[in-house]
């Protein structure tokens, strides 16, 4: 028969399509009798130790007791979505993601489906990739240690020969004096860096009025400002901004911002700080018009030792923004010839209490 | 001509390298200036064009190998490299007028036996 003929068609086309996708497609009956199952659900089925052929029911395929249950449920109505599971057989490990939804046909309950992915070669390239990642990040730390911790270290070595080389009693004082100098660099490089990847000890979290903490960095640096012709200003707002944190971490965060910016402008110029509050985000722009950073370090900044002074650690700005990162906010800097804009974002209190 | 009396150029932002350096290169009697910047650096060799130049790796935002690039005269100057991490140096080095690379903490011995076969008039 005609329509017999065209039936038969689209089966084998939704047969090919079914079996060519790589979700694992099994459809049950509302007893849980198998229906149908696409290639790619023979495939995880197989690799999961369970060899389709000879089974009838979904119970006796020995699922993980979640997927079955769920696929019982669907078949009663639920619906299960996203899932994710771990199963072992066979000693592999493998991770599935899966979704188990009834079949309504002419408005009456007709069964589940229940559709598997066999996502395990994912998660493990992830795990690769984020093992990388922090290998990666753990190595530029080190070696950017390496390179600053080595200077006093040469330095102590020589001053060791030089000392076995004189016999004079005043010469050998100041050699002394020099070693116990460099044992401190080395002291203060290890602490600054200790301070960078280790989390603040005792944090003392409280309400923090953000005009206040940035008044109180720019009276530190106000003498150095006047010294190179630097005129600072803020410029307040209302309301003023609140968040929540360590006053004490938030004014060593902007300290580190802002003697960027004095020193970027020895020649003289103006820092401008403004603030302000969008929705639930606080934010506070340091402005200057200094030398400005080169595209081509401006990816650097961040990076703890990157420095272009000759003095500076380059731990400013790394401690700055694991600081901001610590009370859940964010510092974006851009930059031109013309200057420098770093932007604090932290999240910020509700306003309505302080009107 | 280039000057005589400058025998080294030594490149190093690090003060208290640098005054080791310096210290040790005194003890030897040879004759050296000092810069703290790569920039000053290269104005220093292509000013005295030293036959030898201490050039650490890492100098702030300039490398030691941009020094080494902004040699004028390569032919006169070779490079002593020091630096606190080696690692994958090598291939950097190529077409580089480099005679060796010395890792701190290094032993002033060694630098000055450096140095002096360096400066030896055959050399
Ligand atoms: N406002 C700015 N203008 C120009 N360059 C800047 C500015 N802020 C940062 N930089 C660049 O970013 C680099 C890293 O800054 P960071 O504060 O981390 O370290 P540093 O200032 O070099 O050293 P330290 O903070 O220990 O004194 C600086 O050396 C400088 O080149
Ligand atoms: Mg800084």
């Amino acid at each position: 028969m005609y329509s017999e003929k065209v039936n038969q068609l689209v089966k084998r086309r939704v047969t090919e399509i079914l079996d060519s996708i790589r979700h694992g497609v099994v459809v049950v009956d509302g007893k849980g009798m198998l229906l149908y199952a696409n290639k790619a659900a023979a495939g995880i089925l197989q690799k999961m130790g369970i060899p389709l052929a000879d089974k009838r029911n979904i119970a006796e395929l020995g699922l993980n007791r979640e997927m079955e249950r769920a696929v019982q449920e669907a078949a009663a109505g639920a619906s299960f979505h996203k899932q994710q599971c771990q199963v072992n057989c066979n000693g592999v490990s493998m991770h599935l993601s899966w979704d188990a939804v009834p079949i309504v046909a002419g408005g009456r309950k007709a069964g589940a489906i229940l559709l598997v992915e066999d996502e395990t070669e994912a998660v493990a390239m992830a795990r690769q990739l984020k093992e990388w990642e922090r290998l990666a990040a753990a190595g530029e730390a080190v070696a950017g240690l390496a390179h600053e911790i080595r200077n006093p270290m040469a330095a102590a070595q020589g001053i060791l020969q030089l000392l076995d080389l004189t016999d004079d009693n005043e010469q050998r004082k100041k050699l002394m004096a020099r070693f116990s100098r460099e044992l401190d660099r080395m002291n203060d490089i290890l602490t600054n860096y200790i301070d960078l990847i280790q989390p603040p000890a005792e944090e003392e979290v409280e309400l923090i009025d953000v005009l206040e903490v940035t008044k109180s960095v720019v009276a530190l640096i106000e003498g150095e400002a006047a010294l190179y012709n630097i005129g600072v200003s803020i410029r307040p707002v209302q309301p003023v901004p609140r968040v929540l944190g360590d006053p004490g971490l938030l004014k060593q965060a902007f300290l580190n911002i802002v003697k960027n910016a004095i020193e970027a402008m020895t020649e003289g110029g103006a820092l401008r700080i403004s603030m302000g509050c969008a929705g639930a985000q606080a934010w506070v722009e340091f402005k200057d018009n200094g030398s400005g950073i080169p595209p081509e370090h401006q990816d650097n900044v961040f990076r703890p030792f990157f420095t272009t002074k000759v003095a500076g650690t380059g731990l400013g700005l790394a401690l700055s923004r694991r600081i901001v990162r610590g009370m859940g906010g964010e510092i974006k800097i851009s930059s031109s010839q013309l200057g420098t804009v770093v932007t604090v974002y932290l999240p910020a209190i509700c306003q309505d209490v302080w009107r | 001509m280039s000057s005589p009396s400058v025998q080294v150029v030594i490149v190093d932002d690090d003060s208290s390298v640098r005054w080791i350096i310096e210290q040790s290169l005194d003890l030897a009697g040879i004759s050296y200036v000092s810069a703290a910047t790569g920039a000053q650096g290269i104005e220093l060799i292509n000013l005295h064009r030293p036959p030898l130049a201490i050039v650490d790796l890492k100098l702030g935002a300039m490398s030691g190998l941009d020094v080494l690039r902004g040699i004028a005269c390569p032919r006169q100057t070779k490079a002593l490299l020091i630096t606190g991490y080696a690692s994958s140096l090598r291939d950097q080095l190529k077409d580089l007028p480099v005679l060796a690379v010395m890792e701190k903490p290094f032993d002033i011995q060694d630098l000055l036996r450096v140095v002096e076969e360096a400066l030896r008039p055959s050399a």
